[in-house]
């Protein structure tokens, strides 16, 4: 199943009446394609997440999955609509078992319990190391361990456009590199990636499409050979050094 | 909304549980018939109150347990069903045995007006506006005129001797308590349980798997006040007298989240454990040690049993089950595929 593109548009977004994060925001996540968005501190990269994940309301411009707006809609709608979330930081459920962690992903299968055993069984066979760990408390696990069960509860329920929080704040660097591979073999899978990222040469090395945001807006974008060049000077002129 | 969500599991021997569920069943049997039987008007007396917090305690458990929610303001809910049964039985005469469940129904109204702002909050600032609502409360019932201030409200006492009052209370307490405990296992084992456990492991989480975790939360504390409201107006026929001092006193609310963390906020036996064991201990010190050195033990041994007991004595028993079950294979890889 092809994943729809995800477009936002003069998106406008903040946290205090009157005092804008997000200024205008253009920028879209075609279907099969990993979508970077990079940016120095401030520049609204997690706010820019926090609007199209539903949960922050954006004050103005347009969020739209396919031909469906989606963003007056709380988090809890987007599983319905296929959009699965990777935040930022631990997520796992830590007093609950693996098992249980991976189950409640399938909230939305909730009344169907075979469709939910095999969603799980899937999950569990993509990713088998947790199957011998299922019965471990989450929050017992490594970093990276935990990383995989929130990417195994995230996929349970087959959602077609994924966005993901910098998934690599905190792990390993060799962690680090299996959670970007895995995002490439879910791009290979079809699905619209939109990954808001501070790690800037990982990114890049998987991304289709960067675009950089600079104090709320656009600042530039093209495809990953455009960006591919002096990182350092990109980094260096964003700490404006 | 109340099937069971998460795929079965074996979770123990069954014989194990069945002898659990033998010794509530003879514990049941056995206080049915010192109800019946027993003549210390005293036992009788403490053990109705025992039952009157453990369906308090019970009604807590459910947001406050499994939800993660700590409100330090139950006792706003338990007042005003006190009061909605002392004012409609000083304007209409009706008994409070009646009116009860209108009680209930009162303090489910408040609970939703309160919950609805306050519930959007989380952690201590949560908990700091529950205790603000119980004074605020406090100081309306003191001031207004239908609840007659400080003077309060008398209700009749029943036409019955001292002992048939207590066994009466007793047996409706009892009731209660097994009625609202079996409510509370009932949640524990829905999709609403699971939902209030994921809303207190992480409710950012919970909402992004697609819990909703406001409406939850919502209904959830209107139960709550429900069941503290009918509590309240119970608790009104039974004194037969209600002001705001003692009526919303912050020691009930207190009492309630002791009971709870220490038999085991987030297990349906929890307040089964806790409500006796705070009320005898606490009893057992005002008797014996009459000062009000009595308060300092008690708080002492409150301190104690949270730094050496976290989770209650549930927790204890569900962390000896955990460390009683083979070890699992145990896999140093993150879990995704290697580079």
């Amino acid at each position: 199943m092809t994943a729809p593109p995800l477009r936002i548009a003069g998106l406008h977004a903040g946290y205090v009446p009157g005092h804008p994060i997000l200024r205008g925001v253009d920028l879209v996540a075609e279907a099969g394609r990993i979508t970077v968005v990079l940016g120095p501190n401030g520049a609204g990269k997690s706010t820019l997440l926090k609007v199209v994940a539903g949960f922050l309301a954006p004050l103005r411009g347009s969020v739209m999955l396919g031909d469906d707006d989606i963003g007056a809609l709380p988090a809890h709608r987007h599983v319905a609509l296929g959009i699965g979330l990777l935040p930022q930081g631990r997520s796992t459920f830590p007093d609950l078992t693996v098992e249980e962690n991976i189950e409640l992903g399938g909230w939305s299968m909730r009344n169907d319990r075979r469709r939910l055993a095999e969603a799980v069984e899937a999950v569990l066979t993509r990713y088998p190391h947790l199957r011998a760990l299922r019965r471990r408390a989450a929050g017992s696990l490594s970093g990276g361990q935990q990383r995989a069960v929130e990417i195994a509860r995230m996929l349970v329920p087959d959602p077609r456009v994924l966005l993901v929080d910098e998934p690599s704040v905190g792990l390993s660097p060799i962690v680090a590199r299996q959670v970007y591979q895995e995002l490439q073999a879910l791009r290979a899978e079809g699905r619209t990636i939109l990954l808001v990222d501070q790690d800037v040469r990982a990114a890049i090395a998987v991304a289709d499409y960067v675009y950089v945001l600079g104090s709320g807006r656009n600042d530039i974008e093209g495809d990953r050979s455009a960006f591919e060049g002096d990182l350092g000077a990109m980094v260096r002129g964003w700490l404006g050094v | 909304m109340f099937s069971v969500f998460l795929i079965p599991k074996a979770t123990g021997s069954r014989t194990a549980a069945l002898a659990a569920w033998g010794v509530w069943l003879a514990l049941l049997a056995g206080l049915a018939a010192y109800g019946l039987f027993g003549t210390r008007l005293f036992v009788l007396s403490t053990l109705a109150t025992v039952f009157m917090y453990v369906v308090l305690t019970q009604a807590w458990n459910l947001l406050g347990g499994y939800g993660g929610y700590l409100n330090f303001g139950l006792v706003t809910f338990f007042g005003i069903g006190a009061y909605t049964t002392g004012i409609l039985f000083q304007y209409h005469e009706l008994s409070p045995f009646l009116t009860a469940p209108l009680a209930g129904v009162a303090a489910a109204i408040a609970g939703l007006a309160i919950g609805i702002p306050t519930l959007r909050l989380r952690g201590a600032y949560f908990a700091l506006v529950t205790m603000i609502v119980t004074f605020a409360v406090q100081i309306l019932a003191l001031d207004l005129t239908i609840t007659q201030g400080a003077l309060g409200i008398y209700l009749p006492a029943l036409p019955l001797k001292p002992i048939a009052v207590e066994r009466l209370f007793y047996f409706v307490f009892l009731g209660l308590a097994v009625l609202v405990t079996a409510l509370v296992w009932a949640v524990e084992h829905s999709n609403i349980g699971w939902a209030l456990v994921a809303i207190r492991e992480d409710e950012d989480a919970a909402e992004i798997v697609g819990v909703r975790t406001v409406e939850v939360k919502w209904a959830v504390n209107a139960v709550t006040c429900f069941i503290a409201g009918v509590v309240g107006g119970l608790y009104a026929q039974r004194i037969a007298y209600i002001e705001p001092t003692g009526t919303f006193a912050f020691d009930i609310s207190l009492n309630v989240v002791l009971m709870a963390v220490i038999g085991g906020a987030g297990f349906w036996q929890g307040p089964l454990i806790g409500a006796p064991i705070v009320l005898l201990v606490a009893d057992m010190l005002r008797v014996t040690v009459t000062s009000e050195v009595n308060r300092v033990i008690f708080s002492m041994i409150v301190i104690l049993i949270a730094l050496f007991v976290p989770g209650g004595v549930m927790g204890v028993v569900s962390r000896w089950r955990r460390a009683r079950q083979p070890k699992p294979e145990d896999a140093a890889a993150s879990g995704l595929p290697a580079p």
